[in-house]
């Protein structure tokens, strides 16, 4: 005999699957910079480490511009967007906030749309606000590829009682 | 109770004795004239050597034959005017009487009533056979059903009935023991049961409190939270657009959180 149980509290149900607003988005997109931040700082880390297992005696502390640095952040700002939307159709920023990105159809993105979306995402950035304005709570880089940021809150595994 | 009738004066009786007196001296000198002339009479109405059929008796027992008959005659004839005229009067005098009044006032009923043997009436009456004759099936097909249900208070019988001792004197174990409880279970449907109370206990959030951490709360909160940081955001860009139609989010597709299925709870 099964039951089911709705994981989702009731006062969020009748949000699940609409457009999310700007503040969700916003407060998502924080959270993914921090990811993001934390994922160069340990490439940094690590780059170091190697370089001082390398030549101990030569070692020293890398100072790259911020060139470099931001060209390294908006790649590795692309690869993980891109990742994350192609393999689980959120980042750990929409885990958090209970987002998912979908296309026109509300299947999750393809490769190419997943990549398109993350370079426009880190070229324009400020492209969220529009959120705020649109009937239909989206994006600059939503209107131009068709997508869609909803509310989808993380399914809970199965319990067996 | 009879009262006794009041005596005439004594006067009235001498009178009475007084005249009686030639009355019964002529009577009597009546039947002594009778019986002298009797032999005269007898000779004058059959005169010897005359023929029978000439006698003076014969013209006398013709003339008391015409008077007989005409003496009948007379009675019917009183007969007829009696009947036609008695009932009229005596309908005419009843309708002057107050026959009520005059049994009242006449009558001890009380003493009447008193003198009755009502045991006796009722100890010869065959009750049996009175109820034997009377048709019940007749009685209660005029009895309008309808109209003595409306008038019954229902509430006020339901007060008078001590239902703890109606269920005292029910064998609630022999009851249960003819249920066929597989078949009862057999009929309700479980799964809707338990969906109903699921949904009314919201087995979810207990589930939540049981096993989610503090942080699980707080993401739960945050996510809350910015939803309705969104909404007052939307409603508030959209008043200053002067927009007056709702936004339009419904987004293509279902939502794994409820398109991909509730979590399922097997037992």
């Amino acid at each position: 005999m099964t039951a089911s149980i709705d994981p989702v509290p009731k006062e969020a149900r009748h949000f699940q699957g609409r457009r999310a607003g700007l503040i969700s988005r916003g407060l998502s997109a924080g959270v993914d910079i921090a990811v993001v931040a934390a994922s160069m700082a340990a490439i940094y880390v690590g780059f170091s480490a190697v370089l001082f297992l390398y030549r101990p005696s030569r070692f020293q502390l890398l100072t790259p511009s911020w060139q470099v640095t931001i060209a390294v952040g908006y790649i590795v700002l692309t690869i993980y967007l891109t990742w994350s939307w192609r393999s689980a159709g959120r980042t750990y920023g929409c885990h958090v906030m209970g987002l998912r990105v979908v296309d026109r159809k509300g299947q999750r993105l393809g490769l190419a749309a997943a990549f398109l979306r993350a370079v426009l995402c880190g070229i324009f950035p400020l492209g969220l606000l529009w959120v705020a304005i649109s009937r239909e709570n989206r994006s600059i880089q939503d209107l131009i590829l068709h997508t869609s940021v909803i509310y989808d809150w993380d399914i809970r595994p199965r319990i067996r009682g | 109770m009879e009262e006794p009738r009041p005596r005439p004066p004594k006067v009235v009786d001498a009178v009475l004795g007084v005249a009686a007196i030639p009355i019964l001296a002529a009577a009597s000198v009546t039947r002594e004239i009778a019986r002298a002339v009797a032999p005269i009479g007898h000779v004058v109405l059959h005169p010897p050597l005359i023929d029978k059929r000439l006698h003076p008796a014969r013209v006398v027992d013709m003339l008391a034959d015409r008077g007989r008959r005409a003496r009948l005659n007379a009675g019917d004839d009183l007969n007829r005017l009696v009947a036609a005229v008695v009932p009229a009067a005596v309908e005419e005098v009843l309708n002057t009487l107050d026959l009520n009044g005059i049994v009242r006032e006449r009558v001890d009923l009380d003493g009447l009533v008193a003198s009755v043997d009502i045991d006796a009436i009722i100890n010869r009456v065959d009750i049996d056979e009175v109820v034997r004759r009377v048709d019940v099936d007749a009685i209660v097909d005029r009895i309008d059903l309808d109209i003595v249900a409306k008038r019954l208070d229902v509430d006020a019988v339901a007060d008078r009935v001590d239902l703890d001792r109606i269920v005292d004197r029910l064998d609630l174990d022999k009851i249960v023991a003819r249920v066929d409880i597989d078949a009862v279970v057999d009929r309700v449907d479980l799964v809707a049961l338990a969906e109903q109370v699921i949904d009314g206990i919201d087995l979810p959030e207990i589930i939540r409190e049981s096993s989610g951490s503090m942080a699980s709360e707080v993401v739960r909160d945050v996510r809350i939270q910015s939803i309705e940081a969104d909404e007052r955001v939307a409603h508030i860009i959209d008043r200053l657009l002067r927009r007056r139609r709702a936004r339009h989010t419904d987004a293509p597709g279902e939502p794994e959180s409820l398109g991909g299925g509730p979590t399922k709870v097997d037992s």
